[in-house]
């Protein structure tokens, strides 16, 4: 997860923006107007400019395994990331994916080195067990280095954004709405408080049960 | 401090480590089940009674519920292999035996779908409780009737192909598997059902395993019929394959449904030591798993069974047997409650002198407790109430009320 400072470091490093810069924060609210935690958060310069953080292409995040669950469930990253999955589950797991994105097949036996998997395509890439079916995971590949989840009050705060107009997009499993009201155009310019709130219109996914608990019960 | 750090800081970590040290491509889990047992139960039909229940009045004291050995090779990510070697300590033919051997190639999935073969003997794919190592349950000691009926008399010895839709990853909405199966060698199931209608018991029969024949003469078989010498489940008598065919919706941990139509299209006119039994059933099952760790599971089943006169085939016995059952569980952390009611019953359609069919219903209530990965303890008190007209050959009570109670200490071991 990366802080804010650090965000904002990415932020100055990026050439060919001008310095001035500003901070926006998001917050995503269900109908009844609660606060909507872990929804992926991202804003990407609207003329579709690529923009590479050098340090892109040397980062690492981790993807973990415990009590058969991915942990985090979702995780966002930029692309160009390498992503590990160590495995922290005393049995083993097959992870796999056929999204477009990033279909891939992973092998975490105990004792046999795993590794890391290289992301370089923007989209969501969704992770399954071909052993625990119930384990299901999420990596969104960003194509902007301004990204991050919002936190348990619904919120999230970019780092400080050249000016310039942005598209500010939002995603979660747990989402229904539909992909057009997920995203909008901004403009970031003098203005000092950048507050976008996105209400969604129908009611989220409950999060998984997980009664299993980390048991080892199969399905039949 | 060093100390900490170079000591394990809980025996969960010491787990991880050794398993780092070696690679998992086998792994074992040894089970050792003792109870203490209390009933009133008419005497067992494991001694050739009428009763219902594993253990009757004459089985007070201490026993051995289940030794067993779950064994799981991989020859490669997607080929394993899968052993459950087992003992009951009940009088068994063999003393060590097999319930499921089989070859299990669960491939990758390719756009969306994936392909599951299993080739050998396991269990058809009914049970929505009966889903702990060894085919045992997680939710109570003894299985619903539905499910013993599945551990007693039913195994796929031949092959069944499914193909699941994974939805979960490609649309975000629930996984729809079909599967289908081809077998033989179960030519026999129907046999205990028709002597002493439904139980609810622990028990599963080993591949190579006998029952005691229960007294009640209500067929017209030939002289030389092996089933007086004892009930065995697994014959191929008339060289006839059988199919079961099925679909399950899945959503993630939340929901499954599941619905298999079974035939073993056992030929009526064949006899080879014993009759071919022709079964069918449709079945029905739901499990809903919801959060606080409350799991509610419902099955039903409907079908029938029948044999013919040898040589002609004509039918001379048909049985009509039904069931369901709703189990409702709560675990609070290591601690687990589960109540369960039951209802069954059988009826004798065709036969030409005795008419032997049971009804009842049961109530099975269950706590268990994990002390930690290695010990359980668990305690279930069960009630069935269920006539079985067959008793009357037996000198027993046609209508009787059964009562037990089991405390079982479990130990496992995994490698």
């Amino acid at each position: 997860m990366k802080t804010p400072l650090f965000q904002a470091f990415l932020a100055l490093s990026v050439a060919g923006y001008c310095t001035a810069a500003q901070a926006l924060s998001v917050q995503v609210v269900d109908p009844a107007g609660r606060p909507v935690a872990d929804v992926v958060v991202v804003v990407s310069p609207s003329d579709g400019r690529a923009v590479k953080t050098e340090s892109a292409n040397r980062a690492h995040a981790q993807m973990d395994q415990r009590n058969r669950e991915f942990v985090p469930q979702v995780l966002v990253i930029e692309a160009g990331t390498w992503v590990d999955f160590p495995n922290s589950d005393s049995v083993s797991h097959q992870v796999y994916s056929f999204s477009p994105a990033k279909p891939f097949q992973l092998p975490l036996y105990k004792g046999s080195a795993h590794p890391p998997v290289l992301f370089d395509r923007a989209g969501v890439v969704t992770l399954g067990c071909n052993i625990h079916d119930n384990m299901l995971g999420y990596i969104y590949v960003a194509d902007s280095p301004w990204f991050g989840k919002t936190d348990i009050d619904g919120r999230w705060a970019s780092g400080a954004l050249p000016i310039g107009r942005y598209d500010l997009r939002i995603w979660s499993p747990r989402i229904r709405d539909t992909a057009d009201s997920l995203h909008r155009l901004i403009d970031v310019g003098d203005r000092l408080d950048l507050k976008e709130t996105f209400k969604l219109d129908r009611k989220v996914k409950a999060p998984a049960a997980q009664p299993a608990n980390g048991k080892p019960w199969d399905d039949y | 401090m060093a100390c900490a750090l170079l000591w394990p800081a809980s025996p969960a970590l010491a787990g991880s480590e050794s398993g780092d040290a070696s690679d998992d491509a086998q792994s074992f889990l040894l089970s050792v089940d003792l109870r203490a047992v209390a009933s009133d139960g008419l005497p067992s039909y494991l001694e050739g009674g009428g009763g219902k229940q594993r253990f009757d009045d004459n089985d007070d004291g201490f026993h051995v519920g289940r030794i067993f050995l779950d064994y799981r090779g991989r020859f490669t990510d997607t080929l394993s292999v899968h052993a459950t070697l087992n003992t009951y300590g009940d009088d068994d033919k063999n003393p060590v035996d097999v319930t499921e051997m089989y070859l299990d190639w669960k491939t990758y999935p390719h756009g969306g779908w994936r392909w599951r073969t299993k080739v050998g003997a396991f269990y058809p794919p009914v049970s929505l409780e009966n889903r702990g190592p060894g085919w045992s349950s997680p939710y109570s000691i003894s299985a619903s009737a539905i499910n013993t009926w599945f551990g007693e008399e039913f195994r796929t010895i031949g092959a069944e192909v499914s193909a699941t839709w994974l939805g979960s990853q490609s649309h975000g909405t629930g996984d729809l598997t079909l599967y289908a199966s081809l077998y033989k060698w179960n030519d026999d199931v129907g046999l205990l059902m028709s002597f002493r209608g439904w139980s609810l018991n622990d028990r599963q029969t080993p591949l190579f395993g006998r029952l005691p024949f229960i007294p009640i003469f209500f067929l017209t078989p030939p002289p030389n019929a092996e089933f007086r010498n004892g009930f065995e489940f697994f014959h191929e008598i008339d060289n006839r394959i059988g199919y079961y065919a099925g679909a399950e919706w899945k959503q993630s941990n939340f929901l499954t449904l599941r619905a298999t139509h079974y035939d073993n299209r056992a030929d009526l006119s064949k006899f080879e030591y014993d009759f071919a039994w022709l079964t069918r059933y449709d079945s029905l099952g739901a499990r809903v798993e919801l959060p606080r760790d409350w799991t509610l599971i419902g099955q039903w089943l409907s079908g029938d069974t029948a044999v013919g006169f040898i040589p002609s085939g004509v039918k001379q016995y048909e049985l009509d047997m039904d069931s369901w059952f709703l189990l409702a569980s709560k675990g609070f952390g290591r601690h687990r409650l589960t109540a369960r009611y039951d209802d069954f019953g059988s009826d004798q359609t065709m036969g030409t002198g005795f008419r032997n069919w049971d009804a009842g219903h049961a109530w099975t209530f269950a706590y268990l407790v994990d002390f930690n990965d290695s010990w359980q303890v668990a305690v279930e008190s069960l009630t069935i109430d269920a006539m079985l007209t067959g008793r009357v050959m037996l000198g027993e009570p046609v209508h009787a009320t059964e009562h037990q109670v089991q405390l079982a200490v479990r130990y496992s071991w995994r490698n």
